[in-house]
């Protein structure tokens, strides 16, 4: 059976620091992600993290699984549906639906290998708070 | 520093073009979003990748597309919700290109008393390769 390899778990806990970080990085000044009392008010049990730190976590897996491809041709589509709380770990999970011959592959390169359609999902300590799909090349 | 809009759910239509938002992709830039996501691949963060040269993490176009409406935000009492997006990535990021980020509204609608609007967004580098194409779907604060 041609690449039987297994979608990887990648699990990383957000710190604060991380979370300041990543806002330095995108501008997104909203307290909701920094001020414990801003995110209480708006009903969660403290500050959350920016949601695409959870979409990164899930790229990241992507990119240990496809290669060079994830980063030249790969599509993510996501869905966030709950909050990941600033000091949990969030975990990247995988599972293969679908494989077909590879039309093209990215930016010009020949193609080769399989076109792989991947169900992805994040979950945290209050269960799944992403879900998606992701699709990619792997190369044989 | 350059002026932009702020935009509201009653100040955007279908079909209309938002400020279009330039990043410009630094070794700094690429090491903090590495620190700030704990992806340290040396593919972004090291001296070479398949790619030759490192390139950034195809995901800090999440960046990108988050800047589109966050700096209207101003850091009020929301910015504003992820709700779904969309990814392309079409070719590496190069670290030290400029990317410029243009985005067009291609819904807007109010849902279980959420105003909503989506946009479609491409990020093309100062040699005119597209590196992404995105597809936002952004809760506007309330």
């Amino acid at each position: 059976m041609p690449n039987p390899r297994a979608f990887p778990t990648v699990s990383r806990e957000i710190t604060r620091e991380m979370v300041a970080l990543y806002g330095k990085v995108n501008g997104d000044r909203n307290l909701i992600h920094y001020d414990d009392a801003v995110a209480q008010a708006a009903g969660f049990p403290r500050a959350i993290a920016h949601g695409a730190m959870t979409a990164a976590v899930i790229s990241e897996a992507c990119r240990e699984f496809f290669g060079p491809a994830w980063i030249d041709g790969g599509r993510l589509n996501v869905k966030f549906i709950g909050p990941l709380l600033v000091g949990d770990t969030v975990s990247a999970h995988g599972e293969v639906t679908a494989r077909e011959p590879a039309r093209s592959a990215g930016s010009g390169q020949a193609p080769n290998g399989e076109r792989v359609t991947v169900n992805v999902w994040c979950e945290s300590a209050g269960g799944k708070i992403l879900v998606g799909e992701a699709i990619g090349v792997l190369r044989e | 520093m350059t002026a932009y809009t702020i935009y509201t759910y009653d100040n955007v239509e279908v079909g209309q073009a938002l400020d279009p938002v330039e990043h410009h992709v630094t070794a700094e830039l690429v090491r903090d979003y590495a620190e700030a996501t704990g992806d340290r691949s040396s593919w972004h963060t090291g001296a070479e990748s398949p790619f030759g040269e490192a390139v950034a993490h195809p995901a800090l176009v999440t960046v990108f597309t988050t800047a589109v409406l966050e700096r209207s935000a101003k850091g009020g009492p929301s910015g504003g919700i992820h709700a779904k997006q969309e990814y392309e990535f079409l070719a590496p990021i190069r670290i030290g290109s400029t990317l410029t980020t243009r985005s067009t509204v291609t819904e807007k609608f109010i849902r279980k008393g959420r105003k909503t609007i989506v946009f479609r967004s491409e990020s093309v580098d100062e040699r005119g390769v597209t590196v992404a194409r995105c597809l936002v779907t952004n809760i506007l604060p309330q």
